[in-house]
């Protein structure tokens, strides 16, 4: 999953990365409106932490910027703007949660967490498929009730997968979100994360869909 | 009509009016008076002269060198005695003659011997102690050595009564004019002073929070007035815009620095991150608290504004409902027409804290009922949650005080809204709901 974060104070904003970091989320950060604008305007993110109080544009502007221009992944606004009229103005400019500084960083993550999982359409933090359960309170993933320890990026691409279950999701998109902006992307590494992903759930789990890219299948 | 105050508009004009004018009537009435009484006395003297004439061409010597009036002269109160009306001529070393009138008196001339042909005039005292008005002439007749002097007389009683009917005469016109003058003030000054009664009321609605600034058009006295007045009225709202931009930015520009520094300490574990996250829990509180405060100070005393209750209810329900997704809490609003007298803001503040914490404790739906009664906007947010013992309720309002430490936000929501409600003169009070959970209702003064 991969958060875009626009915050202009340096240390929470490093602060912010490190924690979402360890939450398995790949972060970008942006430290002022239009950078922020740019990276969500051409990056396909799955949720995204907005300040408002901004240098060169201002948060309000960058959100209203996006829905008007079609981008509708989640958007939880962090600020220290805490006036219910505010609020209001945050929730009519599209965002889709509004939480106030100073915060807990465990509620800032069961706030994205809910996003997420709203946005792909789940109900539950616990995706399922099969005997494959992640849990996306305590970033864990269990086969049959017992822990698999997987690497971050293996969590990563099994996250993005399970969000979108049933559905083909092509070989560019994971890099997309399971990368950070600045990384220097290999889709090669995505068939070799998936085939370590294979080996320690199952070969079946994954399913390969020549020349489109994988799909996570519900055994029948 | 009310009588008015000493130190009225009304008072000032009315007085200073009613007193040019009784001066310039009192004035007049003398003047008149003197003016008739000179006429009348001219009149007299006139026809007094003319008598005189009479008498000189009646005149006559006898051969014994006596005088003589063959005829009687006209006027048949010369005749009557002590008439008032008497004629006398006499001449030296000869019987004097006197007119019927004077019966047994006569009238002392005084020494006095006036060139031939000239009048002289005295006032003297006559029969039966009357005012005399005496008009003499001296003759040379041919016959005589001596000049013959010829007086005629009138009393004053006469010409008096004439004065005094046309003083009472005079006094009542006057009077009467007087009255109607001092009639016509009172309406002029009550017509002219209609724009400063217009302009209390103008600015009563503003104080109301009926209107925002003093509208219409006003006379040119009154205008500049109202023009400063208005311009007083935005730089006021300018002021307290101007505290809630820097309130706000002083709440950014804390906030983000105790964010750094609670993350930070959150991820460790020793005495020294104890101390900050209390002392970070304390500041808090106090930051949001005095910011709040601050915030609405300048509100309530920002006269003219209204806020559409009903429209900021369900705008907070609509984004409420967005932030309570999960929960799957229903929000409903009910009233009709409800207004607030005060500052959109607040009211959005203290209707979405009482919202936000009736949704904490909620279990399926929150409900907030609206309306105005006797010049009070009644607002009661209900919920289906747990409730609340009434042994407990009172802690609701503790600066900070969180009765749950489970469910999330900070527990000063109650305590603002009870201060921002106090500012308004209004007031907050928990009871049981029949929904079966809390019910908070606030009572604000609209009137």
């Amino acid at each position: 999953m991969r958060v875009l974060v626009v915050e202009d104070d340096r240390d929470l904003a490093r602060q912010l990365k490190s924690a979402l970091e360890v939450a398995g989320y790949v972060v970008d950060p942006a430290f002022n409106g239009e950078e922020g604008h740019f990276l969500g305007d051409n990056e396909p993110y799955d949720v995204v932490v907005l300040d408002l109080g901004l240098p060169v544009l201002d948060g309000l502007s960058v959100l209203k910027r996006w829905r008007s221009d079609g981008r509708s992944f989640p958007v939880l606004i962090l600020t220290a703007r805490d006036r219910w009229t505010e609020k209001v103005e945050g929730i009519d400019a599209g965002a889709d949660d509004y939480l106030t500084k100073p915060f807990q960083i465990e509620e800032l993550l069961a706030r994205l967490r809910a996003l997420i999982r709203r946005a792909s359409g789940h109900a539950s933090a616990d995706l399922v498929c099969g005997p494959v359960r992640l849990d996306t309170r305590q970033s864990r993933v269990t086969m049959d009730g017992n822990p698999v320890t997987l690497t971050a990026q293996e969590f990563r691409v099994l996250a993005y997968l399970m969000h979108h279950k049933g559905k083909v999701v092509s070989r560019t998109e994971l890099t997309e979100h399971i990368y950070a902006q600045d990384f220097d992307r290999d889709s090669n590494t995505i068939e070799v994360f998936v085939g370590r992903l294979r080996r320690k759930l199952g070969a079946d789990v994954i399913e390969t869909m020549r020349g489109q890219g994988y799909r996570l299948r519900e055994p029948p | 009509m009310h009588l008015p105050r000493r130190s009225s508009l009304t008072f000032r004009l009315v007085a200073g009016a009613m007193l040019w004018i009784a001066l310039a009537l009192v004035l007049s009435g003398v003047a008149l008076t003197r003016l008739f009484r000179q006429h009348v006395e001219a009149n007299m003297e006139i026809s007094l002269s003319h008598e005189l004439d009479r008498l000189l061409a009646d005149l006559t010597v006898s051969p014994s060198g006596a005088l003589t009036l063959p005829t009687r002269l006209a006027d048949p109160l010369f005749a009557k005695p002590y008439s008032g009306r008497y004629w006398q001529i006499e001449t030296a070393g000869g019987d004097p003659l006197r007119s019927r009138s004077l019966w047994d008196a006569a009238l002392s001339l005084p020494p006095d011997t006036p060139v031939d042909g000239q009048i002289h005039r005295y006032h003297q005292r006559g029969p039966e102690n009357q005012q005399l008005l005496v008009i003499e002439r001296s003759v040379l007749v041919p016959e005589l050595p001596d000049p013959v002097r010829l007086a005629v007389a009138s009393d004053h009683a006469q010409m008096d009564a004439a004065v005094a009917d046309f003083r009472r005469t005079l006094a009542w016109s006057l009077g009467v004019l007087g009255v109607g003058l001092g009639i016509a003030v009172l309406l002029q000054v009550r017509v002219g002073l209609v724009p400063l009664r217009r302009l209390r009321a103008a600015l009563s609605a503003v104080r109301d929070g009926r209107r925002r600034r003093v509208e219409g058009d006003w006379p040119t006295e009154v205008a500049p007035l109202v023009g400063d007045l208005n311009a007083l009225l935005e730089h006021d709202a300018q002021v307290v815009e101007r505290a809630r931009t820097q309130a706000s930015n002083l709440a950014h520009a804390l906030k983000t620095p105790l964010s750094v520094l609670a993350v930070e300490a959150a991820q460790r574990d020793d005495p020294l991150a104890d101390a900050v996250r209390r002392q970070l829990q304390a500041m808090r509180r106090q930051v949001d608290h005095h910011l709040a405060r601050a915030r609405a100070a300048g509100a309530a005393t920002v006269p003219g504004v209204r806020t559409d209750a009903l429209d900021v209810a369900r705008q907070l329900a609509r984004v409420l409902t967005k932030l309570h997704q999960d929960e799957g809490l229903t929000f409903s609003i009910e009233g009709v027409g409800a207004v607030f007298k005060g500052d959109r803001q607040d009211f959005t503040e203290m209707l979405g804290n009482l919202l936000d914490n009736a949704a904490k404790w909620a279990r399926s739906q929150v409900r907030a009922t609206l309306c105005t009664e006797a010049g009070r906007l009644r607002v009661t947010v209900d919920d289906d949650g747990p409730g609340l013992p009434p042994t407990r309720r009172a802690e609701m309002f503790g600066r900070g005080v969180r009765l749950d430490e489970e469910t999330p936000g900070s527990g000063l929501g109650l305590a603002i809204v009870r201060d921002l409600a106090a500012l308004y003169g209004g007031s907050v009070e928990l009871a049981d709901s029949p929904l079966g959970g809390l019910r908070v209702a606030l009572d604000l003064p609209i009137a």
